[in-house]
């Protein structure tokens, strides 16, 4: 069974993998990932604020969570409010795991991923049922409930049961050691920058896998025609529940993160305007390019850190006002996301460009048709046709992408 | 025909690298530039003249003077904005009063003529670094520890609300920074073992009395004032971490006056309609109904409940200030009971918070519903320099630590104002009572002993 598994799946993927290394960027892709690279190894260094860093390590979390997040709306078009929650659900489970077991974070971890995990898919179960607007409320719901539960669990006494109530839980101790390396964030900032930026790493990593994957390109032909890919016999609500559970996991793995960040927890931190914003952070970078969700969380990272800097002379009032006006002005003007509206503009910019170095069209030309063929409007024209996509879900996927998607739902 | 890149070139791919890192490395220092760089500029740009004055002055001054940081963090803006503002108030308030020698500061004997005030001979001012945490508590943290590490604070006027207080004061406690906070819930993690030396919370302080002790002068004035007579008294208690938190000592401390509490109902922060609720507590038929602890809500809920005719005596608020009562003009046939914290400044008998209204008002702070809670910190202030100047040092944390607790302090909010063992303030509460805007108040110490079954007693 399992060496099955790995013949259809894992040779696939681990394919799939060696072809990514071996992909050859466009010039903007490798300018851009390089810089990103180069900032982010380098933050600590080039920045002297601390405040700036405390960011970069609390939203680098979040980040991870945001894979997750974008992986199932990128995947599966489900956008969730829910991830908050599940987010609370790692937070709380390395908390308590702490308090009542004595569990420290590396033992935790998995099991924060995976309570996260099932979590997803208890929620994901009847959730997944319905879908658009409806799905929204579902998990807007859900994340009220949690915040319910944990803050009422214990009755009248909450806040000396499992989750201390309204109150919150503490953890005493910093994350263990690795190799002598100590991660106390409240000694030292950057280890534990450096161990958030390896988790998100792993996390873009798995993502890419994810995606690439004949898994990730079922979950593709679910959302481009369900019920084609129903007739086909794929079992698509099993896929959209597996595609939350998953998603769950990374948001368990940034709930941990996060709880040792803080090293105190309450139930406010997982509300439903928490989800909203973790949304908002995905629609903002957009789900159809890997570099989508990291940039969201750090334009709503780093946005009011930034006016708070060059904001002089406006009230802290109008400076939120202003940081709204942006974020309203992201999502008209690029639906899609920051990301794919640089790449749009790129493509665009680049077309004009050519069409003006272009010499005019001579009489042999068919009265000023192109000799050669335009190029696609998304700006990735030189990326070969056989590459897969460069992103953690929609619409982004090379023609060959897309046709495979088409296969697994024909075949 | 296989097409070339142009990236595939070794060193166009090196060039393109070197670009990037350029650009985005010079994005990031533009983004991070400090107001130190705006300074420079701003200076840059006055007249010479002006300049060479400035320096001089600024050099003897830093010649003569010696700085001491302290950190303010609070809500600027946010939902907790309300009572954020206050804080940020108070600190300009004393920061003026102190490095310019106000009258007030030379009357408790701590300034110097020309401003400033003596720590071992030498001549000190205060320089208090505001942060907005836009009522977040990743942003309040974060520039806690901005202050922490990159600013160098010696003192943290931060964390309120719970969460906010906890979580900061992981960053500060392991630096040695002093940590006052507002937050009236810390009781529990304010042992003696932790406040002691080496202890967890060597460093941390609350600014409010101990809850037993507020509820209990808040309860016994609440009672006195609407209707001494009265048996059974129901609570409406906010659902969040500071109401459960209240929620029992409120239940005690009526209960030892006298009152029977057949129920707490706990209200979800984003409650509107108050009416089932209110009709839950009629059930009970209440002489006093209690409503706590957001003033905002309770402005909203109280007609709801007048309309319903939850109680026969009379209605209690907690955080409405007279002043906002009035100016709301909001008309009960039953008296209307509310408290601050820990002073009014609608209606006061204590002078000398009636004076330090009359000076933040004068500095051109506003006063709003929650301006008391700027007391929170004030006198705080000055038994911190106290304990400097009793220390003979600002930097020796420990030292400081152990003056400031031998401080006794005739403040704005009381006579003899102490931290105790606990780090913990003790003081009374005002009480003020609306019979149809008539106001009485009545300033009530806090009990001696705690009610029956009050934790740790």
């Amino acid at each position: 069974m399992i060496a099955d598994l790995w013949e259809s799946h894992g040779r696939s993927a681990s394919r799939r993998l060696a072809r990514l290394a071996r992909r050859e960027l466009t010039p903007a892709q490798t300018i851009i990932w390089t810089a990103l690279v180069v900032v982010i190894v380098l933050f600590p260094t080039i920045v002297s604020s601390s405040r700036f860093l405390d960011v970069a390590v609390t939203y680098g979390i979040f980040a991870i969570c945001l894979y997750g997040l974008g992986f199932l709306y990128g995947q599966t078009n489900y956008l969730s409010i829910a991830h908050s929650a599940l987010l609370g659900v790692g937070a709380y489970t390395a908390a308590i795991l702490f308090i009542q077991a004595g569990l420290g974070f590396w033992a935790v971890l998995p099991l924060a991923a995976l309570l996260a995990m099932v979590a997803a898919l208890l929620l994901g179960y009847p959730a997944l049922r319905v879908s658009g607007y409806h799905f929204v409320i579902v998990t807007f719901a859900a994340c009220e409930l949690f915040v319910l539960a944990t803050r009422n669990l214990g009755g009248a006494e909450a806040r000396k049961g499992l989750t201390g109530g309204a109150q919150g839980l503490d953890i005493t101790e910093p994350v263990g050691q690795v190799f002598g390396q100590s991660f106390d964030i409240n000694l030292e900032l950057e280890p534990f920058y450096y161990l958030v930026i390896a988790f998100l790493f792993v996390t873009l990593i798995v993502t890419q896998i994810l995606v690439a994957s004949p898994l990730g390109r079922t979950f593709r032909a679910i959302r481009e025609n369900e019920p084609l890919a129903r007739s086909v016999g794929i079992r698509a609500n099993w896929y959209k529940i597996l595609a939350f559970g998953i998603s769950g996991l990374f948001a368990g793995v940034a709930g941990a993160l996060f709880a040792y960040k803080l090293r105190h927890i309450a139930p406010d931190l997982f509300n439903s305007f928490e989800g909203v914003e973790l949304a908002l952070m995905v629609l903002l970078g957009g789900s159809r390019r890997l570099m989508g969700p990291l940039v969201g969380a750090i334009i709503v990272g780093f946005l009011p850190e930034i006016l708070d800097v060059i904001g002089i002379g406006l009230t802290p009032f109008q400076r939120q006002i202003v940081f709204g006006a942006l974020l309203i002005a992201v999502i008209i003007l690029l639906p899609h996301g920051l990301v794919q509206g640089v790449a749009d503009l790129y493509g665009v910019g680049k077309r004009s460009l050519g069409s003006y170095l272009r010499p005019p069209p001579g009489p042999e030309d068919g009265g000023g048709a192109s000799a050669e063929p335009e190029e696609p409007p998304d700006g990735e024209s030189d990326q070969p046709a056989d590459e897969p996509a460069e992103a953690v879900g929609t619409g982004e996927e090379t023609a060959e992408a897309d046709q495979e998607a088409e296969q697994v739902g024909s075949s | 025909m296989t097409k070339t890149r142009w990236t595939d070139l070794p060193g166009k791919r090196v060039l393109l690298l070197l670009l990037s890192s350029v650009v985005m490395v010079a994005m990031i220092f533009a983004a991070c530039g400090d107001d130190e760089e705006q300074e420079q500029q701003a200076a840059a740009e006055a007249p010479a003249e002006q300049q060479e004055q400035q320096q001089q002055v600024m050099q003897q001054e830093e010649e003569e003077v010696i700085w001491i940081d302290i950190g303010v963090v609070a809500p600027s803006s946010g939902s907790y904005e309300v009572f954020g503002h206050t804080y940020e108030a108070s600190g300009k308030l004393v920061e003026h009063e102190i490095n310019t020698g106000a009258q007030y500061c030379i009357d408790q004997g701590v300034c110097e003529e020309g401003g400033g005030f003596l720590i071992d001979g030498k001549l000190h001012k205060l320089r208090i670094h505001f942060r907005d945490d836009r009522s977040d508590i990743n942003a309040h943290v974060a520039a806690v520890r901005e202050l922490v590490r990159d600013v160098g604070i010696v003192a943290c006027m931060c964390g309120t609300p719970h969460d906010f207080a906890i979580a900061s004061a992981k960053v500060t406690q392991p630096a040695k920074v002093l940590h006052f906070s507002g937050s009236s819930t810390l009781e529990e993690i304010l042992t003696e073992e932790a406040t002691a030396p080496g202890g967890e919370n060597r460093y941390l302080f609350q600014t409010e009395t101990r809850e037993w002790q507020r509820s209990g002068s808040v309860m016994k004035g609440a009672v006195d004032l609407i209707d001494p007579d009265s048996e059974v008294s129901v609570i409406l208690m906010l659902n969040d971490a500071t109401g459960q938190f209240l929620g029992p000592y409120f239940k005690r401390a009526l209960e030892a006056n006298g009152q029977t509490v057949p129920d707490i109902i706990y209200w979800d922060p984003e409650t509107t309609d108050f009416s089932p609720l209110f009709s839950r507590a009629k059930g009970h038929d209440p002489d006093i109904v209690l409503f706590l602890y957001d003033p905002d809500r309770a402005i909203q809920a109280i007609p709801q409940a007048l309309e319903i005719g939850a109680a026969k005596s009379g209605y209690f608020m907690f955080g409405i200030d007279p002043g906002e009562y009035k100016k709301r003009e909001l008309q009960s046939e039953l008296p209307v009971g509310m408290a601050c914290v820990p002073i009014c400044w609608g209606a006061t008998d204590r002078q000398q918070a009636a004076e330090y209204w009359v000076r933040y008002e004068e500095f051109g702070n506003e006063l709003r519903s929650f301006s008391s809670v700027s007391l929170l910190t004030y006198d705080d202030y000055y038994m911190l320099i106290k304990a400097y100047q009793a220390a003979g040092t600002f930097t020796d944390a420990d030292a400081v630590v152990d003056a400031l607790l031998d401080v006794r302090h005739d403040g704005v909010i009381a006579d003899g104002f102490y931290f105790d063992s606990r780090h913990i303030v003790a003081h009374g509460t005002e009480v003020c009572v609306s019979r149809q805007l008539e106001f009485e108040c009545q300033f009530t110490p806090p009990p001696d002993e705690p009610p029956p079954g009050t934790p740790g007693f």
